[in-house]
């Protein structure tokens, strides 16, 4: 798990100097000569960011910009061109690019621009990873606990889940306390924002509490 | 004799009257017989041809035949009392004469025409119709008379010669002296009273009076050869040729006379104007004739009417007052100008109209053909001037795109450089190597020239940009037909159809419209250029038809896609189609610069650009521009 930039262009001297360049500034580099090199690397999920020039032949900057969004890992996108004329940048940041960089560019920009992608990077994955987590513990929870989550993330009383529910105030006390324990998460809030994390709708989640197994019965 | 024919005259009178008489008791329950005809002797002293007389004549018949419509019959007798000489035997035998001619048939009214005929009609009238009227008619400077007899009147003229003087004065201010020419007889009074007048006329201007009274026809030729051009002369007259010699017609005389002398003649009858002489106030002998006439008339019922004066008449020559240089000015008014040229409006009016009405037809066709030219000039100017831009554009998008291809090629190289020497002077960051801080300072310089040279791409690349580009809502029918306005001439004189497959419905698209102009130009030039190479090839077949081009446009969800297909070889190098980088180019004259700009423009409109090539059939060039939105900005 390195955290590497990734050097695309079709210009091999470019891609070379760049390389040796970033390489001076301590950065871990991987070179590609085209998009398609590129989406074919190893170590798909590491962490990193991608500079790559804008005008290629084949699949160019933008095409890249759009299937790194959509992937598992959309490592952010610097754009390095040789044009630079406004129309294209714009579009380019728009489209959620990191910076666009000419390919002249002063060291100070050059390494401000990855620095800010890589930690960026660095956030994202974070977040990802957060999200990942959450979701992984609230999949994990059986259908009653999923019921009681529900109910606390809308913000509904025990009398008013057991009514909803169909069962006694005093089993969805119990299906709670069983839910808090499970999480090691005991306040309302908390557990609202571990929803939010693993990035469940209130819908995503009702789904899920009608089709997960509803796990031991209270008896009581 | 006379009392015997008086007697037998009374007789026959009388016996005529009493039938006359009888008759008309017998008819008096007859509705009234037509009335008598009149009879009228006109008596004159001079011979018929006398161009007054002939006036005379002309005057008094035609009014006569006015006022009086029939009725008359008119005796005239020439007396021509000058051509025999002694007139008071020649008037004695005249008046027998005259009797024995018209004694048995009395007149109704007597003309006489000057004085010496009024004396002897007056005179005989008793003899020869007793109960005649005697219409009176004098000749210019004759007295009227101061008394008339019972059942008389008369026409009188009053010109007199010292008016004629006093015209010659108006005319010649300066001149000197004042000639007469005259012969006693036949007039002794009128002569008389003529030189009377002149010489009043000639004292009380100081002037010398001149007499050419009585002379020769050579002596009076002479006289007049030697006559100062300072001179009036008065012509009153020239009938014989003293002594016993010819008689002539004073107004032909005349016209030798004028030939004779440089001084002005002036003269006193309207028929001498036209034979050589300036003028005169004169008597108008036909006006003269009519005024006798309607006494003639007047006179058939009740007493002699009242005496009638006409007036004189200047009379003047266009001929001599043009020889003698007299302004119109100087002509009084009411005067009489004979001979006058007519004036060309006169001449030739319908002429003048018809040329005139064709000067303002063509005058107007011209103006027609002008403006037509002049709005065919201002058409031809204003698509020129739309050439003119597009082949400006055409350049600036060549140039520019050029020096943007450049500054990309070399922005390239150049970054690569920046790279290695930043990548170098990194590796140099410890002082390990020998020459460290040298090569620290090579690496500076390199890297500083470097930025130079980039720093010049990067002008030439912004002075690029502000090219011009102007978005607006552009016609995509109007695009196309503008755009094939330009490009039709070469098209057509190659034989290259082009047709058209846009609706008119099609929305408008967002965009340069020159711009996209030289886009479409590029693109039918690429295809026109693809159509004669395969006409040109030497060794294929000659096409059946010679090809065309086909420029469709069809909207395509948010944008517009024009296509521009031709019936060409297709690409020689499939590469073309791919590869937008300048430079690359199969035509011998070709810059590579065609489609390059087109991508430049097609994607500064953010549309997108397709060419697909179909080898050995054509190539098809798909340009998607997006729809003009309103309230979108340049």
């Amino acid at each position: 798990m390195s955290t590497t930039v990734h050097l695309i262009d079709d210009d091999e001297s470019f891609l070379r100097s760049m390389a040796r360049r970033l390489g001076g500034h301590g950065y871990r580099v991987a070179t590609y000569s085209s998009v398609a090199e590129f989406l074919l690397r190893p170590d798909q999920e590491d962490p990193g960011c991608v500079l790559t020039d804008l005008q290629m032949p084949k699949r160019d900057g933008f095409e890249l910009q759009q299937l790194l969004a959509a992937s598992a890992n959309p490592l952010p996108v610097v754009f390095v061109t040789g044009k630079g004329d406004i129309p294209t940048s714009v579009r380019a940041m728009r489209a959620g690019a990191e910076d666009f960089l000419t390919k002249r560019v002063p060291t100070s920009e050059l390494v401000g621009a990855i620095d800010r992608a890589l930690s960026r990077n660095k956030r994202e994955r974070a977040a990802r990873l957060r999200r990942a987590n959450a979701r992984q513990t609230i999949e994990r929870l059986s259908g009653r606990e999923l019921q009681m989550l529900l109910g606390i993330v809308k913000g509904m009383q025990n009398k008013e889940m057991a009514e909803e529910y169909e069962m006694s105030e005093r089993t969805v006390k119990y299906y709670r306390t069983m839910l808090t324990r499970r999480l090691d998460i005991y306040a309302s809030v908390d557990l609202a924002r571990l929803v939010q994390d693993a990035g469940i709708s209130i819908e995503e989640l009702t789904n899920m509490a009608a089709a997960a197994p509803p796990g031991p019965l209270h008896e009581e | 004799m006379p009392l015997l024919r008086s007697i037998l005259r009374a007789v026959i009178s009388g016996a005529l009257s009493a039938a006359c008489l009888g008759a008309a008791a017998e008819t008096v329950a007859d509705p009234p017989q037509p009335p008598r005809t009149r009879r009228v002797l006109i008596i004159d002293q001079e011979a018929p041809t006398r161009p007054a007389f002939v006036e005379f004549m002309r005057g008094f018949r035609q009014t006569l035949a006015e006022v009086a419509d029939g009725g008359y019959e008119i005796f005239i007798e020439n007396l021509d009392l000058v051509r025999l000489g002694r007139l008071d035997d020649d008037l004695e035998q005249a008046a027998g004469w005259l009797l024995q001619k018209y004694g048995d048939a009395p007149f109704d009214v007597i003309v006489p025409t000057s004085a010496i005929t009024r004396d002897f009609v007056v005179a005989r009238r008793a003899e020869l119709s007793p109960d005649a009227t005697i219409v009176a008619v004098n000749r210019p400077g004759e007295m009227v008379g101061s008394s008339l007899p019972p059942k008389a009147t008369y026409a009188a003229t009053t010109g007199t010669i010292t008016e004629t003087i006093r015209l010659g004065f108006a005319f010649f201010p300066r001149a000197r002296r004042v000639a007469v020419i005259g012969q006693t007889n036949p007039h002794p009074q009128l002569l008389a009273s003529v030189i009377y007048d002149a010489r009043r006329a000639t004292e009380s201007r100081g002037v010398e009076f001149v007499s050419l009274v009585d002379l020769s026809l050579i002596d009076l030729k002479q006289r007049l050869r030697t006559l100062p051009s300072d001179s009036i002369v008065v012509y009153i007259g020239y009938w014989k040729d003293e002594p016993g010699g010819m008689t002539y017609v004073p107004a032909v005389v005349l016209e030798t006379l004028c030939r004779e002398t440089k001084a002005p003649i002036f003269g006193g009858l309207d028929t001498y104007v036209g034979r050589g002489i300036v003028g005169g106030v004169c008597t108008d002998a036909r006006a003269l004739g009519a005024a006798a006439a309607r006494l003639t008339a007047a006179s058939r019922t009740g007493p002699p009417p009242e005496p009638v004066v006409v007036p004189p008449l200047v009379i003047l020559d266009q001929r001599a007052l043009d020889r003698f240089g007299i302004p119109a000015s100087r002509i009084p008014a009411g005067a009489r100008v004979m001979f006058r040229e007519p004036g060309f409006w006169d001449r030739y009016w319908i002429q003048a109209v018809g040329a005139g009405v064709l000067f303002v037809l063509q005058a107007l066709l011209i103006a027609t053909l002008v403006q037509q030219l002049r709005r065919r000039r201002r058409a031809e100017r204003l698509v020129d001037e739309q050439r003119a831009l597009i082949i400006h554009a055409g350049r600036v998008s060549t140039l520019g795109q050029f020096a943007a291809s450049l500054a990309h090629e070399l922005g390239q190289p150049l970054g690569s450089m920046l790279n290695n020497i930043e990548a170098a002077s990194l590796l140099l960051r410890d002082d390990s190597c020998p020459h460290a801080a040298e090569l620290r300072e090579i690496l500076a310089d390199l890297a500083a020239d470097d930025q130079r040279a980039g720093a010049v791409l990067d002008r030439i690349r912004a002075m690029v940009r502000r090219q011009r580009f102007r978005i607006a809502a552009v016609n995509v029918t109007a695009l196309i037909r503008d755009t094939l306005a330009l490009a039709g001439p070469r098209l057509r004189a190659d034989g290259i159809q082009v047709a058209i497959d846009c609706p008119a419905s099609l929305p408008p698209i967002a965009g340069d419209e020159i711009m996209l102009q030289q886009a479409l130009l590029n693109l039918i030039g690429n295809s026109a250029d693809a159509i004669r190479a395969t006409q040109e090839q030497p060794h294929g077949r000659l096409p059946v038809s010679p090809g065309g081009i086909t420029i469709s446009a069809t909207r395509a969800g948010p944008m517009i896609e024009l296509a521009v297909i031709d019936t060409g070889g297709g690409l020689e190098h499939p590469e073309i189609a791919t590869a937008i980088e300048p430079f690359l180019t199969t035509k011998e004259t070709g810059l590579g610069m065609g489609l390059p700009i087109v991508h430049s423009i097609i994607e500064q409109h953010e549309g997108k650009i397709e060419i697909v090539d179909d080898p050995g059939r054509g190539v098809t060039v798909r340009l998607r521009l997006p729809l003009w939105e309103e309230g979108r900005g340049t």
